[in-house]
């Protein structure tokens, strides 16, 4: 019996520990996120230079985007992922109180990103069905939304995978896998400013 | 095989009442229902799936049926309207049947070949099958509540049935509902690859695990990134369709995002989802030989060069704005043929000695004769790219490779992987006459539409929509039967585990 159950936990050991199919699992799904985001971008550049870019041509005569919010999102956004890599360094040296913390920090910027997104939205006075670049504009300001919000969610899991010790130490393998997540909602966030506000 | 105990709170509950342990016969719904074991996921989605495909089929009747002058369909109801009865069915293979089907067959077949006790991500391979089937039950029910013009059209209709201006609420249900089953497509595609990559039994290696497995890792992992392609053009034309925007009606959207960016039936998936039909022949032919394939670890080379030729095909979109022929009919998308015809080469040189005779080979067999038919296709359109090309033509030309080359193997791959693992997936194997019965009208239904709808492209008449009628009802006739054979093959309250031993 006993040999058996050795035996067993021998196997189990040489095919992989549980995290790991977890951690690729949020890989891939992050590759998705960003071929998702990819295509959006694809499809504005796409259509901006058949339509033919300048004044009343892709854009619409007269839109004028208020800089303060975009940047305040790409800037939120940012210090979001800073955090959030601050918050598994002090899970690394099992330090919960700080790494706590970051991850709280983490979900208050971004929330504060998201605020940021709405704003843009309500004041582009846009609507979606007036023209193609509204249709893209609205659909990347939803892909922002969505990333933001799945990174809000990715730092409240580990935060209270830290909290629970799930994350700690030499274990950092779940907690990685969430700041991925974080990492790509940053970056969406970043690429969306740039495309709305540079280089429109 | 190994007896599943009882669950013992609802039984020792029905023992009380009814005297018996478990009055409903072995099975219980929630070890259905609640199940993360992807041998039974797989069962309930195969299962599924060729109610599905039946239905599908007899959609394709009904579309060719009226075009060889047969009947006629409603002419004052947009509901059953030839456009509207068209766009499903092809809506349906393209999203609810030609991926989701692979991905039902390989969660059962994969973790038997690599010896794996579990799925990476068990709930998202759940999400797979549950996502899949609301998403399929509300792009049927969408199409029946239509209160407008016909559905979208995915394929290169797209500009001429999107609606300009607000579109009915049948058309935002539909593409809502196609877009869940693509969430739940790449839930089980992801899931597939961390199990492969995490999960495989000690000793099992990468390269030399058995072709199918390793045809569903390179496919499954391409299928990951060039999903949520496809899924973000159902956003946008979602969004456009449903605020009432002209990007796809007034054909920008359409022409520049739809047909050379994110064209349905040029995804790469248009030719990805070939390779594991080839790679099931292998299988069977490793199987039934008791030997391995020439070359080693070749045959898995071959399958990944025929995957990345498959990238190319999809990457040269841009190329070709003025093409009257599908996009994926250039010489350069020819070249995904030479590693599948290579490895084809490599499975006959490894038939030597004794083949143990089974009814699969018959799948087997209609998977090689449908590769010899696609490319013969591919060659005759390529060859001619300034013909003179009527409407009628075109859409012929759309038509012949996706059913015989992408949707044919789909469903010869799969239904010979079914026949040939059956009865270690199910507990017991589809009884013999039925499985040649399916397989042979799957073989006779793929071949005969395929040569219709490829003769349509260079001969005008009736003729070719009576042949592609006729195959479809085979189709159909095959996955109804095996909805049958498939109920029949289930061993009440079995679990299937790896224990039972694979191959």
């Amino acid at each position: 019996m006993a040999t058996a159950s050795q035996s067993s936990s021998a196997a189990v050991t040489a095919r992989s520990r549980p995290g790991n199919g977890a951690q690729l699992g949020v890989l891939l799904s992050v590759a998705a996120g960003v071929m998702f985001v990819s295509t959006l971008i694809g499809a504005y550049f796409s259509v901006r230079n058949w339509v033919g870019v300048g004044s009343g041509g892709f854009i619409p005569d007269g839109l004028k985007f208020d800089n303060y919010a975009g940047f305040m999102t790409m800037t939120s956004s940012l210090l979001a992922a800073f955090a959030a890599e601050w918050a598994l360094v002090s899970a690394r040296l099992r330090n919960r109180r700080w790494a706590a913390a970051g991850y709280g920090l983490c979900v208050l910027f971004f929330v504060g990103a998201l605020n940021a997104v709405w704003h843009i939205g309500q004041r582009s006075q846009l609507a979606v069905a007036d023209t193609s670049y509204a249709i893209l504009f609205y659909a990347l300001l939803a892909a922002m939304v969505l990333s933001l919000v799945a990174g809000v969610i990715a730092a409240v899991v580990n935060m209270i995978r830290v909290l629970a010790d799930h994350v700690w130490g030499d274990d950092l393998l779940l907690g990685r896998a969430g700041n991925w997540v974080i990492h790509f909602a940053a970056l969406t966030a970043t690429v969306g400013f740039f495309l709305i506000y540079t280089y429109k | 095989m190994t007896l599943t105990a009882p669950t013992s709170t609802s039984q020792a509950a029905d023992a009380a009442v009814f005297g018996v342990a478990d009055p409903f016969g072995a099975v219980q719904a929630d070890d259905w229902v609640a199940s993360v074991d992807p041998g039974r996921i797989g069962q309930l989605h195969t299962g599924f799936l060729s109610a599905v495909i039946a239905l599908a089929g007899a959609l394709g009747v009904a579309v060719h049926g009226q075009l060889a002058g047969w009947w006629t369909l409603s002419t004052t109801d947009d509901r059953f309207s030839l456009a509207s009865t068209f766009a499903l069915h092809q809506n349906l293979w393209a999203v609810s049947i030609a991926m989701p089907l692979w991905i039902a067959v390989a969660s059962m077949v994969v973790p038997k070949q690599i010896g794996a006790t579990r799925s990476a991500l068990p709930r998202l391979g759940s999400f797979a099958l549950w996502g899949w089937l609301v998403g399929t039950a509300l792009l049927i029910t969408a199409s029946l509540v239509g209160d407008g013009p016909q559905l979208v059209d995915l394929g290169g209709n797209l500009a001429a049935t999107a609606t300009a201006g607000e579109a009915p609420r049948a058309t935002d249900l539909a593409l809502a509902a196609m877009m869940l089953v693509t969430l739940a497509t790449l839930a089980g595609a992801i899931n597939l690859v961390a199990t492969i990559l995490t999960e495989r039994a000690p000793g099992t290696k990468l390269t030399t695990m058995r072709p199918f497995s390793w045809s569903v890792l390179v496919t499954m992992s391409i299928a990951v990134i060039t999903t949520p392609v496809f899924m973000a053009g159902l956003f946008l034309l979602y969004l456009d369709q449903h605020f009432g925007g002209q990007l796809f009606a007034s054909g920008v959207g359409a022409d520049r995002i739809w047909v050379h960016a994110i064209w349905l039936m040029g995804r790469p998936e248009a030719v990805l989802l070939a390779i594991p039909a080839v790679a099931a022949v292998a299988d069977v032919i490793v199987h039934r030989t008791g030997k391995t394939l020439l070359g080693g670890g070749a045959a898995n080379g071959l399958v990944a060069g025929a995957a990345g030729a498959s990238l190319l095909t999809w990457t040269g979109r841009e190329l070709i704005a003025t093409t009257t022929t599908p996009p994926y009919a250039r010489w350069w998308n020819a070249l995904v043929l030479v590693p599948l015809f290579l490895l084809l080469l490599l499975i006959v040189g490894s038939i030597r000695g004794g083949i143990k005779p089974d009814v699969s080979l018959l799948g087997a067999l209609g998977i090689v004769l449908s590769i010899v038919a696609g490319a013969v296709l591919i060659i005759a359109i390529v060859a001619t790219p300034n013909k003179d090309i009527s409407e009628s033509e075109q859409l012929f030309a759309q038509l012949g490779l996706p059913n015989l080359v992408v949707f044919g193997l789909v469903l010869l791959g799969a239904f010979t992987m079914l026949a040939e693992h059956s009865g270690s997936i199910y507990g017991r194997a589809l009884p013999k006459p039925l499985a040649t019965l399916v397989l042979l009208a799957v073989v006779g239904g793929v071949l005969l539409t395929g040569a219709a709808l490829t003769a349509g492209v260079f001969t005008d008449g009736e003729g070719p929509h009576a042949a592609a009628a006729v195959g479809k009802t085979l189709i159909a006739g095959a996955a109804s039967l095996l909805v049958v054979g498939l109920l029949g093959s289930l061993r009440p309250n079995r679990s299937v585990t790896h224990e039972e031993g694979g191959h």
